[in-house]
């Protein structure tokens, strides 16, 4: 910046001082959050927790760690994400490169595109869909989880409007060179779709891991329980677990209650994004977006 | 057309196993609407069970309670589509002011968090904050106004929904926005500058016209979701006092209680949102389309 | 000369309470010594039968290592004593999703042989006529103790009989003694204020101000979608239902004309609403309690910001812990008191039906006599005084939640938690805990003595439902011994016509959330139940007359 008028300096001000305030008010709920999953039960209940834990206590965490169920819910919630992430991109590549051509090159593609928008506007509900699950031999199996939902659709649009934006010198240069439809979209659009296939991926993987509903429905053995329906069904039960509670739970009632309980899973929810988000970031912000700017 | 197919057959190659996946698993099981005209009972199965015509939706149709919460989730989905997207692309205007690249960086993450947040917590730390005696009411009792009933409030509760959702969200739309503005041309702020305009006719006459299309995506992709005005959040947050403002379609459903199996009318309700949802984004799309000469899908 | 009175009451009490302490060694007696039926239910299968089941769990349900929900004690029990192995052919761990799963199951036709239902299903069930007529292996399989429960209640099993023929066993309850709620206060504000009497409205009007003028804050703490509320029914003598419960909304009972009614539109409960508004008008109820959840309902009074609360007779185990920490007192609890009245009479305790499932067999089951043994055995193991297990055995079946590790066939004695109240009370009182032979009662009695010797607040849930006379078991034993009680005079299930209505308690609570705020007055209730009844509640109630035989 070479020079500022005066007016452009009481903007930056105000600007930066607004901005701070607004991401503020965004990331105290979290750090509530937060403090509270490692709080005690007492200290939660009188309002006394804000921002740092009062009368640090791990109890949340541990009673969702406690036993072998943890570790095994983890491995079949790590099993899951990583079948129906790889799965979701497979279809979405296959899908949105397609559909991402006009009209005049792929005559059917607005059949297909038409196809693909009714599933998301029109289902038949729960009852036929485990019949069918039952029918296919799928339940209790992992991939009742990652099978049905094998092509998300509204990431796909956001796909399929990112490879629209890409320049259509790429192709045809391929195209001339005499490569086919498959080969340019491995050799060419793949390379370049990198930030693009991380941002849905991300969506992918969240929805994966978060889903704890299909699990609780299509597991027979709880052995088989993903992460995230493990932590429910504990959770769900935290009150009845307490009204009927023996011996045992004495520690655990003076440190933790339902409260702490529902924000230490929040946190291992997020946990694994946490971890992942910084990675994925850079991608994130610019494959979104290129996806929809040209029409 | 053997001639196209023959150019075009690996088009159909790379769909087909999307295709089969997704007819087996989304369309095969769609003849459960037919449950919407039926007295479903899941011995008799869907062959067996009896018919009842119209009965599911004129019982629903006769319940006031329902039209009002038609009406409810209507108006909270469009105040909340209306403003996010004001509410995001404002902020991303602002944050595309910050030059610092870290700052910016930080804060577009920040935002981005209370998306992650369940509306569960989320509705608990909201009714601390929003109580007569709690930190915002203080803060306007200290300025000298009146405590507000943000959540027992009829005529209030339906803003206090729409706001707190937006806060919660607009850090989404802040991200593809942001990365939208980046991804200008750079080009066409140097004309801009030539063309003797500053910063803020900068952002008039080009920004913000650069941004249509994406706004457009973002806003028919909403539109699919207009009868979901956000179940978790009402449901967290609502109370009998502040029914006939902050029902909304799939609260009342809920109360329902689907538990018992009251499937048929559920799925009814279900069929009324799709053909609503399928009208609205094809009208969307023709707008889009007429209007912007944009097309979404 | 009160005081005087009081004593000489309390007095009579104590006296009254002595032979019934003394007579459950009867009451148990009567309980034992049952002949076996015929084709006694204790003989092993030569060569071993397959039972097919689903089941429901607790989380809580802990198992050894290597144990699970398919093999444990219970499982190699049936299988070794029984001669009947048990496969399930899946498992709802945390019970969140039982009806989900099994209406699916249902709908795939695959059915177990053994399963339980809500009475919905029930219904479908017998409906679709998928379900065996159990009435021969009832008489003849089961065993008498089982039989006998419809002595302690002889109408629960018509809900599940159908043309004279039995389709489906009840679960059964832990005993009604679990209905009637109390009017919890802090026992050290209560004390501090002279232990005042409490028979009156006025007295309880009286000591709320009091708190308020001590302590801040306001005086009865209850939540927004009014749950709390409606249990104070009984001091304005109408009785209501759980409004957040899609099962319960309504309390069904007779008027003067022989006409059943919901409790809501008995004019009755224009009298509640009446004294409702008093008290948002005057503050004992807070002017935020629209902005109450259940958390923040206890948070409040956690923070001593109320002190009393109309709740169940588990609010020890809710509120209990965390009230003495935060206190940071012995004697910062809550405690049970019987609800006053207006003048000062005796309030009823409120007692609806109380049994949620039935457990049915399949009509493709090969061996229902086997399902039979199953439920004897579960019985017999988890109920029966006359049982005699080593302690190891005792352990493997009970340690950890696993007395419901059965599921499905699991039945519950109606009358458990009062033969468990009796024996734990028993226990406290004289330390002779060798007649504590269920688990419930041990996990009790051990609660209730680590709270009174070692003040650990753990304890506090169980010591206030059983361990001490006053507390909510005590209370609650008191009425039914009386016949202090308001029975429903709808025993069983909401009416298949109910499906004809939806939601139709919206338009009633949103005009008592306005009557409570004095946003409207009193009289606008009469607008609030004519459009009550417009709206679905002439149908309910027609409905419940003609099946429950009302005028």
């Amino acid at each position: 910046m070479k020079y500022m008028t005066r007016g452009m300096k009481i903007f930056r001000v105000f600007n930066y001082i607004f901005i701070t305030l607004v991401s503020l008010s965004c990331f105290l709920p979290l750090l509530n959050t937060l403090a509270v999953s490692f709080s005690s039960p007492v200290a939660v209940s009188t309002g006394k927790v804000y921002f740092w834990p009062i009368e640090f206590t791990t109890m949340a965490y541990e009673f969702a760690l406690k036993g072998g169920k943890f570790m095994r819910a983890l491995q079949v919630s790590a099993l899951r994400c990583l079948l129906g992430v790889s799965i979701n991109l497979f279809m979405m590549i296959t899908t949105a490169y397609p559909l991402s051509k006009s009209r005049q090159r792929f005559g059917a593609r607005n059949y297909y595109m038409v196809f693909y928008v009714f599933t998301i506007l029109f289902g038949g509900g729960l009852i036929p869909y485990y019949i069918l699950v039952n029918q296919l031999g799928l339940l209790n199996s992992i991939w009742s989880l990652v099978l049905p939902l094998s092509v998300p659709v509204y990431n796909m649009i956001i796909l399929m409007n990112f490879m629209r934006g890409l320049p259509h010198e790429l192709e045809e240069a391929a195209m001339v060179d005499g490569a086919g439809i498959i080969r340019t979209l491995v050799n060419v659009i793949l390379p370049v779709l990198t930030p693009a296939l991380a941002t849905v991926g991300l969506f992918s993987f969240v929805y994966h891991w978060n889903d704890w509903l299909t699990g609780a429905l299509f597991m027979h053995d709880p052995k088989n329980y993903p992460l995230q329906t493990y932590l429910q069904t504990l959770l769900t039960n935290f009150s009845e677990l307490l009204r009927q509670s023996g011996s045992d739970y004495y520690s655990l009632l003076s440190r933790m209650n339902e409260q702490t309980g529902r924000a230490a899973q929040l946190f291992l929810a997020l946990l694994p994004m946490l971890i992942i988000y910084p990675f994925v970031q850079k991608y994130f912000t610019t494959g979104l977006v290129m996806g929809s700017v040209k029409g | 057309m053997i001639k196209r197919l023959r150019y075009e057959w690996p088009y159909h190659a790379l769909l087909l196993p999307g295709v089969i996946l997704t007819f087996i698993f989304s369309y095969l099981p769609i003849y459960g609407i037919i449950m919407a005209f039926q007295d479903y009972n899941p011995g008799l199965g869907f062959i067996g069970s009896p018919w009842v015509g119209l009965d599911n939706f004129k019982l629903i149709f006769s319940t006031p309670q329902f039209l009002r919460s038609i009406y409810n989730t209507f108006y909270i989905s469009l105040f909340k589509i209306v403003l996010q997207t004001l509410a995001s692309v404002s902020f991303a205007l602002m944050l595309n002011e910050i030059r610092l690249t870290s700052a910016k960086r930080i804060y577009q993450t920040i935002v981005y968090i209370p998306n992650f947040i369940s509306w569960v917590i989320m509705a608990g730390i909201l009714l601390n904050l929003l109580a007569t005696d709690g930190m915002i009411n203080a803060l306007i009792k200290a300025m000298g106004g009146r405590p507000i009933q943000f959540i027992s409030n009829r005529s209030i509760f339906p803003w206090t929904i729409i706001i707190t959702d937006v806060w919660k969200t607009f850090g989404f739309g802040t991200v593809v926005y942001l990365a939208s503005i980046t991804s200008i041309d750079p080009e066409l702020y140097e004309a801009a500058v030539i063309d003797g305009a500053g910063r803020w006719k900068q952002t008039r006459y080009v920004t913000i016209p650069m941004l249509y299309p994406i706004i457009i995506l973002m806003v028919v992709l909403s539109l699919g979701n207009v009868l979901n005005a956000g179940f978790d959040q009402v449901f967290n947050l609502y109370s009998p006092a502040v029914f006939p403002t902050g029902d909304i379609i799939d609260t009342f459903v809920y109360r329902l209680g689907l538990q018992n199996g009251k499937y048929a009318i559920g799925t009814a309700v279900g069929l009324f949102k799709s053909v609503i949802s399928c009208t609205l984004i094809s009208l969307s799309l023709y707008i889009a389309y007429r209007f912007a000469n944009y097309r979404v899908f | 000369m009160k005081k005087l009175l009081r004593t000489l009451l309390a007095m009579l009490l104590v006296l009254s309470i002595m032979p019934l302490t003394a007579a459950f060694a009867q009451t148990i007696g009567t309980r034992e010594a049952q002949p076996i039926p015929e084709g006694d239910w204790k003989t092993p299968y030569p060569t071993v039968v397959n039972i097919t089941t689903v089941k429901g769990a607790g989380a809580d349900l802990v198992f050894e290592d290597g144990d699970s929900h398919t093999n444990n004690p219970w499982t190699r029990a049936w299988l070794d004593q029984l001669g009947i192995e048990v496969t399930h052919e899946w498992v709802d761990d945390g019970n969140t999703q039982y009806d989900t799963k099994l209406n699916m199951t249902i709908a795939t036709g695959n059915l177990p042989d053994v399963f339980k239902v809500n009475y919905v299903q029930f219904r479908q069930l017998v409906q679709a006529d998928l379900l065996l007529d159990l009435t021969d292996y009832y008489n003849e399989n089961l065993s008498q103790r089982i039989r006998d429960y419809e002595k302690t209640d002889p109408d629960t099993i018509k809900q599940s009989t159908v043309n004279g023929r039995i389709y489906g066993i009840p679960e059964y309850y832990y005993g009604i003694i679990d209905q009637p709620k109390d009017l919890w206060i802090r026992k050290d504000w209560y004390e501090d204020a002279g232990s005042p009497e409490l028979k009156t409205i006025e007295d309880f009007e009286n000591l709320a101000k009091l708190f308020m003028e001590k302590y801040g804050g306001y005086g009865l703490a209850i939540e927004n979608k009014l749950e709390n509320l409606f249990m104070t029914g009984p001091m304005f003598g109408v009785y209501l239902g759980n409004p957040a419960n899609a099962n319960a909304q309504y309390f069904w009972y007779k008027d003067d004309t022989g006409r059943i009614k919901a409790g809501i539109a008995h004019p009755e409960f224009k009298k509640a609403l009446t004294y409702w508004a008093k008290w948002y008008e005057e503050g004992i109820i807070s002017p935020d309690f629209a902005n109450f959840d259940v958390n923040k309902m206890t948070q409040d009074l956690v923070n001593g910001k109320a002190g009393m609360q109309p709740h169940y007779q588990w609010q020890g185990w809710h509120v209990g812990p965390n009230l003495v920490g935060a206190q940071g007192s012995d004697n910062a609890y809550m405690i049970p008191f019987p609800f006053p009245t207006e003048d000062g009479s005796q309030v009823l305790g409120q007692i609806g039906f109380p049994n949620n499932r039935v457990i049915v067999v399949a009509k493709t089951c090969t061996n229902p006599a086997a399902v039979m043994k199953l439920l004897s055995f579960t019985d017999h193991i988890m109920f029966d005084p006359t049982t005699k297990l080593t302690e190891e055995e005792f352990k493997g079946y009970t340690d950890g939640q696993r007395e419901h590790a059965p599921g499905s066939v699991e039945i519950i004695d109606p009358m458990a938690d009062m033969i468990q109240f009796e024996h734990v009370l028993h226990a406290l009182k004289t330390g002779e805990t060798q007649d504590l032979f269920t688990a419930g009662m041990q996990k009790k009695y051990g609660d209730s003595i680590s709270w009174i010797q070692d003040k650990n607040p753990g304890g506090l849930g169980a010591y206030l439902q059983q361990g001490f006379d006053g507390c909510a078991y005590y209370n609650s034993k008191f009425l039914i011994d009386n016949d202090f009680l308001k029975r429903t005079d709808v025993w069983g299930p909401p009416p298949e016509e109910f499906d004809k209505t939806v939601n139709t308690i919206d338009v009633l609570l949103n005009g008592v959330m306005e009557i409570i705020m004095g946003v409207q007055p009193v009289e606008y209730y009469d607008t609030v139940l004519a459009n009550w009844y417009a709206q679905g509640g002439q149908i309910m109630e027609d409905a419940i007359n003609a099946q429950y035989g009302g005028q």
